[in-house]
């Protein structure tokens, strides 16, 4: 028992040291404003008329982004492999590339709020026609990211995609994508 | 600051590469549009069925009792039941199996269709239902399999014995989660007679899933060449259903109180149904083709002075006696004059065909028990006239010798009989049509025919020998009986959108 409660305080000491940054919000902005790189995953989901066809499924991706002169904005390269499977024969791979914009709430506040929007082009791969392409894609999002340290973010994060099919004479429809995910992402 | 006009940079690469890379084709909506196009159809023919043709109990009693009632009613067969007027189909899903025998799930939907048994529904007209599916790769298929989880039909009836005479009450099922009157011989279309007598018969399910071979692959055609560059591929599965409605009799195996339950399925021309049997399966006739719209033509003509016969076309070379059931597969040396139907069906002509083993009962009713005595000793009797050699006789009255001397002989004369009704043996044509009577279809003249959507070809066109029977379709027998079966009008050769009339 005693062991127990002596690790316990050691752990417990170790993670306050290790992440005392996370006490001290404001030094921490800096940090933040730093050139960042990361990675995420978690439920991606086909919507409207392409969630009758594909199911969702797990997805991931990663990112880069960099601070303007003013800190409350960023930019941002992103990108992620998204496999929509189906019941049936239906599938679709999505790869999207695109650029974004980052703006973040400008509140002093430990938790950070960032909205974005962006465009760029998506590779898409569907079957049982065994067809694949580009594709102009257009996204918003939001994300809330939680500090552990100077160098380590943790967030969450839920992005809207618009795959658009529409300068094509006989498209019918686009494509709504919602991604959801977990992220954990580097101040370098 | 280096970093952030990089990356500027390389967003506007993208845009850039994005915009001269861009699909000439719209992905997502080739991922919606359907290609591949099923139709469902509950007819013979292929367009232009024959009208509803089903007897009448009251007015057409004899009728009645020969094509409209199967063998089966002996119990309760004084009572009149209402004929059915719905069918239903109750489809979990739809597969199609690839030349290298891979599956695709293409129609993973649930699909409960129901039907007025009439002319103008669209499962009887010709026309056939849509059904809801997804494409399939660009690929060549051999079948396509339906899991049929109900059939059901309406006006069927149970029986109870009671002191004053039969007391009927409907018997009511589950149709799309709703309670309706009707019964789902679904349930015992999955074996079929010859099925019990395998050991292997808990392994085998005739309807879940029904395998339909796609253009008579089983007999040398080429299946469905599906190519995604053409704009359409139709399907078409059609399931005997119209004029093709049998009523039976089951013996209700539950409690101790007597009774019967009357039920409408489908005929057992092809895999007959005796008295007593409990399962009535292998009789789901289905046939499947494929036709893309772009291409194809018709073939039309006149069968005068003959009206109100079936016109089939079968491709050029291929056997008419395939798309016909032989009725006399079984050596038996006692008969000297070609068998017609009279002789009996190709089960009752089998000489090994003899009754099952009785179930045991262990109830408490005594009535059921003395039953089940006398049930016990007809079997014994019938099986030490026909085993090890004995005469019987047969469905037309006349005395035959019984062959059935050995297990050898009994396996070899079944597997006879499941090679006569199999797929390889006896198929239902791809094209056929019904030639109507005077006054039958408005605008059609009387023995004029028109076969729609025959893809490129040469065909050979048959003229049926005999009117359509209700509940049977067409026998052979043998060679020297030219009156059965279907003959030649000519030779038709379509190219896509001509309209060609066969040359004899």
């Amino acid at each position: 028992m005693k062991n127990i409660t002596l690790y316990c305080t050691v752990t417990v000491i170790a993670i306050v040291l290790t992440f005392s940054d996370a006490f001290a919000y404001q030094e921490r902005k800096d940090y933040f404003s730093k050139p960042q790189f990361g990675g995420w995953f978690g439920p991606v989901t086909p919507v409207g008329d392409l969630g009758k066809r594909v199911e969702t499924n797990l997805g991931g991706g990663g990112f880069f982004r960099f601070t303007f002169p003013w800190p409350y904005l960023k930019i941002g390269i992103d990108s992620s492999y998204q496999k929509f499977k189906s019941k049936g024969v239906n599938e679709l791979q999505f790869v999207p590339v695109y650029g974004n914009l980052l703006f973040q709430i400008p509140v002093e506040f430990p938790v950070r709020f960032q909205f974005k929007a962006g465009a760029g082009g998506g590779w898409l791969s569907v079957k049982p026609d065994n067809k694949s392409g580009w594709d102009p894609i257009f996204m918003a999002g939001f994300e809330v990211s939680f500090p552990a340290g100077r160098i380590v973010n943790i967030g969450l994060r839920i992005d809207y995609i618009y795959i658009y099919e529409g300068y094509m004479k006989s498209s019918k429809n686009g494509g709504h994508i919602i991604n959801t995910g977990i992220q954990l992402y580097f101040n370098i | 600051m280096r970093f952030m006009k990089q990356s500027i940079m390389a967003v506007f690469v993208l845009l850039f590469s994005v915009m001269v890379n861009c699909n000439k084709d719209p992905l997502l909506t080739d991922l919606k549009t359907n290609k591949l196009i099923v139709v469902l159809k509950g007819t013979y023919e292929s367009n232009n069925p024959m009208p509803w043709n089903m007897p009448n109990p009251v007015t057409e009693p004899a009728r009645y009792n020969s094509e409209m009632q199967d063998d089966s009613v002996y119990e309760c067969n004084t009572t009149t039941d209402p004929l059915p007027s719905v069918f239903m189909i109750d489809l979990s899903e739809i597969r199609l199996w690839d030349t290298r025998s891979s599956s695709y799930k293409f129609s993973n939907y649930r699909q409960t269709l129901a039907s007025g048994l009439n002319n103008i529904d669209p499962l009887f007209n010709g026309a056939g239902y849509p059904l809801v599916n997804d494409d399939v790769p660009t690929r060549n298929y051999a079948f396509v399999a339906l899991y049929i989880r109900k059939m059901l039909l309406n006006s069927a009836q149970a029986y109870v014995a009671r002191d004053y005479g039969w007391e009927p009450s409907p018997i009511w099922d589950i149709y799309a989660e709703k309670e309706f009157p009707t019964y789902n011989f679904n349930m015992l279309q999955v074996h079929s007679f010859f099925d019990t007598l395998r050991i292997e018969s808990t392994s085998i399910n005739r309807v879940y899933p029904l395998f339909i071979p796609i253009n008579d692959i089983l007999i040398g055609g080429v299946g469905m060449l599906y190519s995604s560059d053409f704009t359409a591929t139709v399907l078409e599965i059609r399931l005997v259903v119209k004029n093709y409605i049998k009523k039976y009799e089951q013996k209700s195996s539950l409690g101790s109180v007597y009774s019967v339950t009357h039920f409408h399925g489908l005929s057992d021309w092809l895999n007959d149904v005796e008295r007593g049997d409990t399962v009535i399966g292998g009789n789901v006739l289905a046939v499947a083709r494929t036709y893309i719209p772009e291409l194809v033509g018709r073939i039309s003509g006149t069968i005068l002075p003959l009206e109100g016969r079936h016109v089939i076309a079968i491709p050029a070379g291929r056997d008419i006696a395939t798309y016909t059931l032989n009725v006399d597969p079984f050596t038996d040396p006692t008969v000297g004059t070609p068998r017609t139907y009279t002789s009996g069906t190709l089960r009752s002509l089998n000489p090994c065909n003899v009754l099952k083993k009785p179930g045991l009962y262990t109830g408490t009713s005594i009535n059921r028990a003395l039953e089940y005595f006398l049930k016990n000793e007809n079997y014994k009797y019938v099986w030490n006239m026909k085993i090890p050699e004995g005469s019987y006789l047969d469905g037309g009255g006349v005395s035959r010798t019984s062959y059935c001397d050995s297990y050898t002989t009994y396996s070899d004369h079944w597997n006879k009989y499941a090679a006569e009704v199999g797929p390889r043996s006896f198929s239902l044509p791809l094209l056929a049509v019904y030639a109507p009577k005077a006054g039958e279809f408005s605008g059609v003249p009387a023995g004029t025919y028109t076969i729609e959507n025959v893809m490129p070809g040469t065909y050979e066109v048959y003229v049926a020998n005999k009117e359509p029977v209700y509940g049977q379709l067409y026998y052979d027998y043998n060679a020297s009986t030219p009156t059965e079966g279907f003959t030649l009008i000519g030779t038709a050769t379509v190219s896509p959108g001509s309209n060609v009339t066969p040359v004899p």
